[in-house]
């Protein structure tokens, strides 16, 4: 969505499940992502139990690119002190 | 997750001219063999690919060398450009042998227009085709919104489907690897979230690298062959190249998820986690079998849509009839197949993974139907938007010696952000109107990223299958009008 302004105007439960904590982001971000690619959906941020955001506009927002899938490809999450270091591929 | 172990590089050896092997070392079970020239070879270096060539080798099952074709980057677990075949009985079967994007694929249509005809119109005919083929991000057709009933034909029959509604010719579908229909379908084994991304994107091309390309006949290197396809010099062709769209995405992704249970399941040891695969009779490899044949023929009927609005452009814009404007061939190059090869002097049933490469079978057999079987299947290979593409043929010896298979394009050279970088400062549309070709496209940053140079030179990819014998080169297509996403 670039740098587009999204409200977090409505909420969106996911229940993202895996053996780890990369696996679940992984699949969370790959709901993320069906939730616009079906329902238009676009999110604006994560909450503790899914995504607040809202309905694509397209005189607000602006779509950048398709994004195919989050891969599993060398996904890497790492806990330095109270940062977390992300690494995923997306497939565009 | 722990991140992919990062041993050290595979050793590599150079066996002719065109071919190098990666002995087998480690947990390797076969060698790997990759086609490539000197100089692609060292655009190779330090790239993940060769890992991932050696990376499938350990797989089980797996018969012959684990093969990359000189198109060959690095992708999700198998390279791309990468072949693997496995036995039917003791075998796996793995959707990041497929690839995301099921059945992605190319087809090429010849006009009976001639490049001088066409050239004074060509705005119109781009504004056509961009007005009737949906392209870019998200892109969904207003006009056919498939029903769940619909749905369903479209996942069972592919490119029939589509010629049963009027899109389209039945001679069409005799040109299409397959048939444009793959009888292994299974519609029940579709999520429903797989066909909810499926409902409204039948008809459009994507973003990315997917295109629809005018071009024309610029060189024959074989005037039979080439007169037998209607290639001739000048004549106007549609190249396009498009898959299954978010549906196959997402039968790709549901099953990879299976997939990395199953691997545990069957104690299969993966040397990283996107290879997840299952024994090609277990229910996880059998569940995505009929899944990934249904995503296919949704490509099919896909790019048989995109070919009747082409023939409408055509049609509005030069008055040709539709069916003046006949379809070349059809070729999938994301795709796995049971296919019977002969290894060793036995004949053996093969499940054959093709992850950017395309089927290259040779004349006489019987798979490739009525109409190749004197000169062998078509192979279509698009370069980037400022060169040239290819039209090859298969071959026997790409039958004995890569499963009959060839490569599938000009593959990346530089990623897309280093491309974004070095077009920023540049105006692509412009410097590639100058050279007599028009861009359409919905985002600039699909025209950057797209960039020629991004691409390795298509011109060298198809001298070393030519070189190498797996494929026969036959005619090359120039751009003069590309539709991007």
């Amino acid at each position: 969505m670039g740098s587009s302004d999204i409200r977090p105007a409505e909420r969106r439960l996911i229940a993202a499940s895996g053996e780890d904590i990369a696996l679940r982001l992984v699949r969370f971000l790959g709901e993320v992502l069906y939730l616009y690619e079906v329902d238009r959906f676009v999110a604006a941020r994560a909450t503790a139990d899914g995504v607040e955001g809202e309905a694509f506009d397209p005189g607000r927002h602006a779509a950048v690119r398709e994004i195919k899938a989050v891969t599993y490809h060398d996904a890497v999450i790492q806990r330095t002190n109270h940062e977390f270091r992300v690494t995923l591929v997306l497939d565009v | 997750m722990s991140p992919s172990p990062a041993p050290a590089l595979p050793r590599v050896e150079r066996v002719d001219q065109f071919r190098w092997r990666v002995p087998q070392q480690g947990g390797m079970r076969t060698d790997g063999l990759i086609f490539a020239d000197q100089v692609l070879m060292q655009e190779l270096e330090g790239d993940q690919a060769i890992q991932q060539v050696a990376n499938v080798a350990h797989l089980p099952g797996i018969v012959g060398p684990s093969i990359a074709m000189p198109d060959i980057h690095w992708g999700y677990g198998f390279p791309i450009g990468g072949v693997a075949a496995f036995d039917e009985d003791d075998g796996v079967v793995s959707p990041g042998g497929v690839g995301y994007d099921i059945n992605c694929g190319v087809r090429l249509l010849v006009t009976p227009l001639s490049v001088e005809t066409v050239r004074p119109r060509l705005e119109s005919l781009m504004d056509a085709l961009a007005r009737s083929i949906p392209s870019g991000v998200g892109s969904s057709r207003s006009d056919l919104r498939l029903t769940a009933p619909e749905l369903r034909r479209v996942l069972e029959e592919g490119a029939q489907w589509a010629v049963d509604r009027g899109f389209g010719f039945p001679e069409d579908l005799l040109a299409i690897e397959g048939g444009g229909r793959l009888r292994e379908a299974d519609v029940n084994l579709v999520s429903e979230r797989a066909r909810e991304r499926g409902k409204a994107q039948l008809g459009t091309v994507g973003s990315g690298n997917h295109f629809v390309e005018v071009g024309y006949v610029a060189e024959r290197y074989d005037d039979v062959v080439a007169s037998r396809l209607g290639l001739e010099t000048g004549r106007v062709t549609i190249s396009i190249h498009s898959g299954s769209r978010g549906l196959g995405y997402q039968v790709c992704d549901d099953h990879l998820a299976s997939m990395l249970a199953a691997a545990g399941k069957y104690r299969i040891d993966l040397p990283d986690r996107q290879l997840c695969c299952a024994p090609i009779a277990s229910s996880e490899g059998r569940h995505y079998w009929g899944a990934m044949n249904s995503a296919a023929n949704y490509a099919f009927a896909n790019r048989q849509l995109m070919a009747h609005h082409v023939r409408e452009a055509l049609a509005t814009v030069f008055g040709s009839r539709p069916e003046q404007t006949r379809l070349v061939y059809d070729v999938c190059h994301n795709i796995a197949k049971h296919e019977t090869h002969t290894v060793a002097g036995k004949k053996r049933r093969l499940c054959v993974h093709r992850k950017g490469a395309t089927r290259a079978f040779p004349p006489g057999h019987p798979e490739i139907g009525p109409k190749f079987q004197d000169i062998g299947q078509p192979v279509l290979i698009p370069g980037d938007m400022g060169r040239y593409s290819y039209v090859l043929v298969g071959t026997e010896r790409a039958f004995q010696e890569t499963f009959g298979s060839c490569c599938h394009g000009a593959g990346r050279r530089l990623s897309r952000h280093k491309a974004k970088q070095l077009a920023r400062p540049r105006n692509v549309p412009a410097e590639l109107r100058e050279q007599g070709i028009i861009v359409r496209a919905e985002s600039r940053a699909t025209v950057d990223e797209e960039l020629p140079e991004a691409y390795k030179d298509v011109a060298r990819v198809v001298d070393v299958v030519h070189g190498a014998g797996i494929g026969r080169k036959v005619v090359q297509l120039k751009p003069i009008g590309v539709l991007k996403g």
